[in-house]
Parts: C-alpha cells; structure tokens; sequence
C-alpha cells in the first residue's frame, strides 16, 4: 500500500470493514488449521481441533492434544501457528490499527507523542521493520536455543514458539523436559525479550540507550520482572530448595508469565498461594505493548495509574490541569477514553468466562485463573490448570469458553464485539426489510 | 398532655442550650475541623451506648453494665473536651474536608472499640478494633466466636454500631451544624461520594435531619415487621439496625439461620433491599410520590440485577442437585440480596445447610462475585461501587464501542436526560480503577499472609464493598480468625476504604505527601 495518510481517509469511512476484514481473516486462519489437524488424523474430535488451532493461532499455550504423539510435520505446523498467531498480532496492533482509525501510532506507542520519532512513519516501511525485528528475534532465539543444547529441530520449533510468546512445546512436560539449567536461562531471557515491543527491540539492535532510558513502559516491565523474580524466590525459596536453581525457576515462571508465553519448567500448584497469585497477576497485567504477547499490556497499566493521580489530586486541586504523563509526554484524552473502555471490556469478559467456566463444570481457582490466562493469551493457571495440565482437565463446553476468550484477547476484544455488534444489526435490519 | 408538652419543649430548649453552650466558640480555642467533626460524632454515638448499657442492665446473662458504661463516659468526655477545645474555621479547602471525614471514621472506630475491649468479650484490643471497624463501616466481619453466650449489650452494641455505620456518622455530625453551609455538604458528599449529591431540603443540616428521620423511620418498619414475623422484641430490633444499615451483624452464630423461618427471612430480604435503595428516592417517595421508584433506571437495574444473578443462581445450585428446588429457590434469593445489598447476613443453618453460599457450585458462587463488587444504589446505606456506576460504566463502554466504529462521531452517555460529561466519566472509571487496584494489592498481601486464591479475592472484594462474609475459608459459617492479625488490619483499611469510597483515605494520603513535598501549586512533574 502507498502513503499511510491517503489509506486512512478512506479506512476512516470503513472501520467496521476493516474490523470485519481482521476478524475474517484470524477466522479463516482458524479454519485452515483445524482443517490440517483433523485431515492428519491426529486429532478426531472438531472441537478439539478448533481448540488447538486457536490455542496456536492466538499463542496461547494451552493444548488439547498429547504433542509426544505428534508427527515431525505436524509439531512444525502448530509451532508455524503460533509464530503466524504473534505475527499478526503485531501486524494489528502495530501497522492495521494505527493505519485505519489515526488511533496509536507505532511511534506513539513506542515514544510518547510530540517525540522525534525513532522508527519510521509509514506503513510500508513500518510493515517492513516489524517483520524484520520479528524473523531477527526468532532467529536470536533459534541460536541461542541450539548453543544451549537442544537440537535443531527442537530449537526451531522453541524459537518459533518462543519469540511469538507462544508456548507451545514439543513435550508433555514442557522446559521441565530439557532439564538443563542453560537452556533454560535462555528461555527465560527469550520471553523476556519477545514480551519487549518491537520499537525496543529496534532500538536495542541500534544502540539508542537513551529512548530505551525514557520509555516509563519498559522501566515498569523490567521493574515488574525483576521484582516478581525477588518475590517469587522468596516466597518459594524453602519448598524449592533455594540457591541459584530456586533464582532460575522463579525467573523462568515469571518471564513465562509477564511475557503470557505459558511455558511450565515446574508445577507451580504445590507452591504457597502467594506466587501464584502474583504469577497470575503477572499474566493479567501481561507484556509491552507492540509485543507479540498479550494480557492487559504495561503501556495501559501506566495510564490506568496516571489517570486514577489525575482523579486523586483535582480532587484535591479542583482546577488543576493534570496531564498523564507516559514516557514523558502527555498521553492525549482519546487514547486516555480508550483505556477506560478497554478496561471495561476486559473485566466484563474475564466475568463473563468465569462465571461461564464455573457453570460448565470447573472449580472456581481453575475458572478465576483460566479467564484471565486465556484472555490474556498465556496458558497457564491455578487450580486445575497449575503445573503441566492440559485443557483436557476441563470439560468440552468449558473448553469452549476458553476458546472464546482466547480469540477475544488476541484481537483485544474490540474487533470482535464491533463485528458482532453489526452483525446482530445486519440481521435486525433484514427482518425490518422483511 | 399539657404537663408532658411542656416538659418536652423544656427538654428540647436544655438540649439547645447544651448545644449551643458547646459550640461556643471560646478564644483558648484551637482552630480544627478534624476535631470538631470527631467531637461531634463521638457525642452522637454516646447514646448508644448507653442503650447497649441498658441492655445490658437488663439482661442477666452476664454483666458488663460498668464495662459498657465506662466506654459510654470514656467517649463522651473525649468527644466533649474536642467539642468544646476547637473550632471550625470558615473556608472549607477539599483536602480538609476529606482529611476531616477520613479521621473521623478513624477515631469513632477506636472509640467504638472501647465498650468491646472493657467488656473484655473479645480479647485484645486489636480484635475489638476489628470487630468496631467492621462495626461502624456496615461491613459485617466478625471475630467473635463464639457469638452466642457473649453478653446482650456487647452484643447490641455491635449491632447500633451497624446501625450509626449505615447512615454515616458525618452526616449525623451536620444535622446540629446549620452555620456549615456548602462545606457541610461537601462533608456529606465526601462521605459517600455518589456521582450525584441530591439535597432533600435547601438547607444541609435539614438534609442531613431528613435522611436520618427517614433512617430511624425505616428500621423501625422493619423492626415491627419481624416483630410480626414472630422474634422477640431485642432480636427485632437487633436485626432491624443491621438490615436497614445493611451491616450483617447478628447476635446468633447461624446468623439469620438461627431462626429458621421464611417469615424472617422474607422480612430480612425487604429490609436488606429497602436499605439498599437510594434514601433520596424514599424521601420523594415519602412525600407523596411512590412512583419515583419506577421511573429511576438506577432502582429498576439494581433489582432486576439481584433478581437475576438469584434465578440463575437458584436454577445452578438445582441442577448441581444442591437441593431441591424450592429450597434452591429460597437460599438463592436470600444469598442474591445479602450480597447484592452488602449486607452480609447467612441463613444458613443445621436444617438448612444451603444456604452457607460458600458452598454452592462454582458457576453459582462466580455469579455472586459481579453483584459483590456493584453493591447497592448510590445515596444507600449500602456499599459497593454502587449500581448508578456499573450502568456510567456500561453506557461509556457502548459509546466507546461506537466510537471505534465510527471514529468521529460526536455520543454522549446520557443518564436519564443529562448527558455526563468527559471529566465526571473518566472520574468514574478513575474510582473502578482504583477499586480494582486496591482489590488486586489487597488479594496479594492477604495471600502473602497465607490465603489461597478465592479466600484472599473474595475476602478483599468483601471488605472493599463493605459485604461482611466472603467466600472459601472466610464462607458465612465461618468467621475472620481465618486471617492472621496483619491480613485483619489490612482487612480493617479495605473495609474503611471502601466505606468512605476511596477518595477520601487515598487524599488524606496523597495531600500528606504533597504537604511533605511542600506543593501547594500542581506541578507534581512525572
């Protein structure tokens, strides 16, 4: 496409065309990967096949099929899910939705407004750079994977399920397979990378320590990771023995968590309930924004909190103009309106999965835990779902919901409600003509 | 007659005159609102605690007369030497009016836990203050077990706290205060800020004279009612201050079980409801005009809500063959109001292990979770983000939804015929925030001390909406010994939090910073 300024205008004019373009196309992504799983034979159920491909094409990596039992082929294939999954998420968040509503630019996100902008402007060459620092990532990861000792194909389809904050493994038991202290490092600081956005990631490869020194969100992700690891440790630093293997899981789990990439290197459900609280908290709050993870994003977590110390000093301050401040320049009242409904909408489809999980037959650990984790596309939860479980600790309709939640929190929910919204006028409308 | 009328205006002008001779402005006087205000309410609780004295006299199942009597003496000489020693000065900068509120409800508190510690009923003085705290804000946690066999006037004293809590006791301290003018209504509304401050009367004292007329009106209905529905007179009246207050205090461990009657229960889910509703609508209703009820969209949501999630939940508990059907029913609507109300009452009891929700299935206790947040109407003794918010918050979502469709579409949410502008909306969603920030801090630190994940949340949740019991291992048929002594004091500040809206304890903090940092002017940078 040509110039990003002549595409919007008309794309202003069309945004539930183009909503309802994203939706069909993760759909008929969907549809292809089931179609693939159920023509391998290996997975016989309809239902479970949707599951597994909406687990991958929304890297989630919550699984319904026993992966030892999988073809070389067909592991490829639902590590590829998973990588195209992350793709296209960073596609619409950092190229689609900028482009058609004039809403957050990648540069925006990335440096606050008003900033010299680092990364290119249009949306070609935007395209261009985030496909690029996405293949160099998962190639990173490859590399990193192979000298720490898996081998080559278990290191491809880990890179590709890593750097798309996936989750997927090629093994029942996840990390906790390898056991290798190495390779674990490096998965752990692999989804700590993939939960940095992509503008982060350019400026790394580019050695600008000064935007990365200014950006508030990559302070607070660091901030929560490291402090989490700290906590973690210590609130598990008995049970699991203590000393630097104790350091190394709490630092994997927490990645895994803050990234929602979901890879398990231990059964979290026999620890205190504090970690695991602060685990699940982790997956909620979830990556950068501009990332290939999900959850609530930083990014909104810093204007959630700059918004309620607007509220708490007009208060007392009745005329004060306050600005919330993200990376040092003033976010602008749409984007500010725009979190507030997203939160909104977020809480509203974490109520709606739980009480939908705990009326098809989970307990309320496993559905308070499995709604935010699938929402925020992670995987992993409490309950039933702590440790190396599978979704096939729930029942099918239960499954169901979690499909639902998952394909909501990989488009961040408004896509769909918007298509749906018009659809259910569609309908209205041709009975009316009727 | 003529003796009796006589003596009552004479009675009435002593009283005047006593008022007046405190108010009195003396020039050793230090200039203190926060004093002032705490004098005040600590006046107003004495009389209750008198009563509970009297009760006590009364009763012969222990005697703690002189223990009650001294917490009686005790608050009133502390909130008389504040009453007569300060003053109020005129103007009323905001920071001093929440200041003023939050510390108000902070003294009464440890005041409140006096005649509970002297009677020497509950142990140490930090359970008492628990046990006041959840007392005053209406919440309904409870320490004592177990809670039959403890003295009547302990006992009632824990329910006239309930009582005072509902209402609130700022508003009570602006009734005598008619020089207070606009600041008194910004205590008010500082109390329990609603998106809206409807004034009853043009005056505020007369307002605040008005709600609590209103107040003692109702719970005296609801008194006479159980009365009817067959209790003794001290457990009528024990209920009724709860249930108008919608606290969830009872002198029975099985709570409401312990009578194990529809009847009761029946007369206990209309006062929960009644207490639940916005008074400003009782008042015009009281006026002549019942049909405000059906024209508030705030009332008709608030119980087609509770009439829901009690359906829904009855029809789960059913089908989970939990019990039978019409038990389901009644258990269901009964656990439905007491959350939805923040009253926190529990009938469950040996005949009726159904009703201990706690219990219920999962896809049930989930359905209760949204209605403990929401809480009652706003203007009710009721806690919770209150009803009028959820459906702000609904309708913003919509125009945001409409937005994204159409990008530049001039929507306003609209609330009846005004519209609600920018900044009052992104206050509401500011206040959602900040309830879920203080719900997730809370559920952390309360698991960091030991609680598993649905004990730690719904505990939080409980005490932030002022509810009373939550689920897991804090159920209605168990008590709050559950958490260890920090989890209770967190619990304490959730619970006053909640109580005063958040507003006003996060700005006594935040205004303490700023004055630490010496910003009079905004220009805290970053």
């Amino acid at each position: 496409m040509s110039d990003p300024s002549r595409v919007r205008f008309t794309w202003h004019r069309s945004a539930v065309r183009v909503l309802t373009s994203v939706v069909a196309t993760a759909t008929s992504l969907v549809v292809i990967s089931t179609v693939v799983y159920l023509a391998s034979g290996e997975v016989s159920r309809v239902d479970d096949a949707i599951f597994e491909s909406v687990a991958g094409l929304t890297t989630t990596s919550l699984t319904v099929v026993d992966p030892e039992a999988l073809p070389t082929w067909l592991l490829t294939w639902r590590a590829l899910t998973q990588w195209l999954g992350g793709l296209g998420g960073l596609m619409l968040a950092l190229v689609v939705v900028p482009a058609f509503g004039g809403q957050r630019r990648l540069s925006e996100v990335a440096e606050g407004r008003g900033r010299r902008a680092v990364l290119a402007r249009t949306w070609s060459h935007n395209t261009q750079r985030v496909v690029l620092t996405y293949m160099g990532l998962t190639i990173l990861v490859f590399a990193a994977y192979y000298a720490a000792g898996m081998g080559v194909f278990d290191a491809a389809t880990f890179g590709l399920t890593t750097a798309s904050t996936g989750g997927f493994a090629n093994y029942r038991d996840s990390f906790a397979h390898f056991d290798s202290a190495a390779i674990e490092w490096v998965g752990a600081g692999a989804m700590a990378l993939a939960g940095v956005s992509i503008a982060a990631l350019v400026w790394m490869v580019r050695g600008k320590v000064q935007a990365l020194w200014r950006s508030t969100e990559l302070k607070l992700y660091a901030c929560l990771t490291i402090g989490s690891t700290v906590l973690v440790s210590a609130w598990t630093w008995t049970d699991t023995g203590g000393g630097a293997d104790t350091i190394r899981e709490s630092f994997f789990v927490v990645t895994s968590s803050i990234s929602t990439t979901g890879f398990r290197v231990t059964d979290w459900g026999y620890w205190v309930a504090a970690p695991q609280i602060l685990l699940l908290l982790l997956i909620g709050v979830g990556s950068m924004a501009g990332s290939t993870g999900g959850g609530f994003r930083v990014l909104r977590v810093i204007e959630i909190l700059g918004i309620v110390r607007r509220e708490l000093v007009v208060q007392l301050h009745p005329r004060a103009v306050v600005p919330v401040r993200v990376s040092g320049a003033a976010a602008s009242e749409a984007s500010l309106t725009r979190v507030l409904n997203f939160q909104i909408l977020w809480v509203l489809a974490v109520a709606s999965g739980v009480i939908g999980i705990a009326s098809l037959g989970g307990d309320l650990p496993t559905a308070v835990s499995g709604s935010i984790s699938a929402l925020a596309t992670a995987g992993p939860g409490l309950g039933d779902l702590s440790g190396f479980a599978d979704a096939t600790v729930l029942a099918a309709p239960a499954r169901g919901v979690l499909t639902a939640l998952m394909f909501l929190g990989r488009l961040s929910i408004y896509p769909v409600v918007v298509v749906i919204g018009w659809g259910i006028g569609e309908i209205q409308r041709m009975r009316l003509r009727r | 007659m003529t003796a009796v009328l006589t003596a009552a205006r004479r009675g009435r002008a002593a009283v005047k005159w006593a008022v007046s001779q405190l108010l009195v402005d003396r020039p050793w006087n230090v200039t203190s609102r926060v004093g002032f205000v705490v004098g005040l309410g600590l006046l107003f609780m004495v009389p209750g605690m008198l009563l509970a004295t009297l009760v006590e006299w009364g009763s012969s199942v222990s005697d703690d007369e002189v223990a009650l009597g001294m917490g009686a003496l005790v608050t009133l000489a502390g909130g008389g030497l504040l009453v007569t020693f300060t003053r109020l000065d005129e103007d009323m900068p905001p920071a001093s009016v929440f200041a003023a509120v939050a510390w108000t409800w902070i003294g009464l508190s440890l005041f409140a836990a006096l005649p509970l510690w002297f009677s020497g009923e509950l142990g140490s003085f930090d359970t008492a203050l628990f046990e006041a705290v959840s007392g005053v804000t209406a919440t309904g946690s409870t320490v004592l077990s177990p809670i039959e066999g403890t003295g009547r006037g302990v006992l009632m004293w824990r329910q006239i706290m309930q009582w005072y809590g509902g209402m609130g006791m700022v508003v009570l301290a602006v009734t005598i205060l008619p020089f207070l003018g606009v600041g008194g209504l910004s205590l008010i509304t500082a109390e329990a800020p609603g998106p809206t401050s409807d004034r009853l009367a043009p005056r505020v004292s007369s307002t605040a004279r008005r709600l609590w007329a209103l107040y003692g009106g109702i719970t005296l209905a609801i008194a006479a009612a159980l009365m009817i529905a067959g209790l003794s007179l001290y457990d009528a009246v024990a209920h009724a201050f709860t249930s108008a207050g919608t606290g969830g205090f009872s002198p029975y461990d099985d709570s409401i079980g312990h009578f194990d009657s529809i009847a009761v229960e029946a007369v206990m889910i209309v006062g929960m409801l009644v207490g639940g509703v916005s008074f400003t609508l009782h008042w015009r209703a009281a006026a002549g005009n019942p049909g405000v009820y059906g024209r508030s969209s705030e009332f008709r949501t608030y119980l087609l809500v509770i009439l829901a999630v009690a359906l829904f939940a009855s029809l789960l508990n059913w089908l989970n063959d939990l019990s039978d059907l019409a038990n389901s029913l009644r258990n269901g609507i009964f656990g439905a109001v007491t959350l939805g109300t923040s009253g926190g009452f529990g009938n469950a009891s040996s005949t009726n292990p159904g009703g201990d929700f706690a219990a219920w299935t999962p896809g049930a206790q989930a359905l209760l979770l949204p209605i403990m947040v929401m809480g009652g109407m706003t203007g009710s003794t009721a806690g919770g983000l209150k009803v009028l918010r959820a459906q702000v918050m609904a309708k913003y979502m919509r125009v945001g939804l409409l937005r994204v469709k159409h990008p530049r579409v001039v929507a306003r949410v609209k609330l009846g015929q005004m519209a609600v502008s920018e900044p009052i909306l992104q206050r509401v969603a500011g206040l959602v925030a900040l309830y879920a920030l203080s719900a997730l801090v809370a559920t952390l630190v309360l698991a960091a001390l030991g609680q598993d994940l649905i004990t730690s949340s719904s505990a939080a949740i409980s005490a932030l909406s002022n509810m009373g019991p939550a689920l897991g291992d804090a159920g209605p048929t168990s008590n709050y010994l559950v958490f260890s002594r920090p989890a209770r004091a967190v619990l304490m500040s959730m619970m006053l939090i909640g109580r005063l809206e958040f507003f006003a304890v996060f700005l006594v903090v935040v205004s303490a910073y700023e004055r630490t940092r010496r910003l009079t002017r905004v220009n805290l940078r970053r």
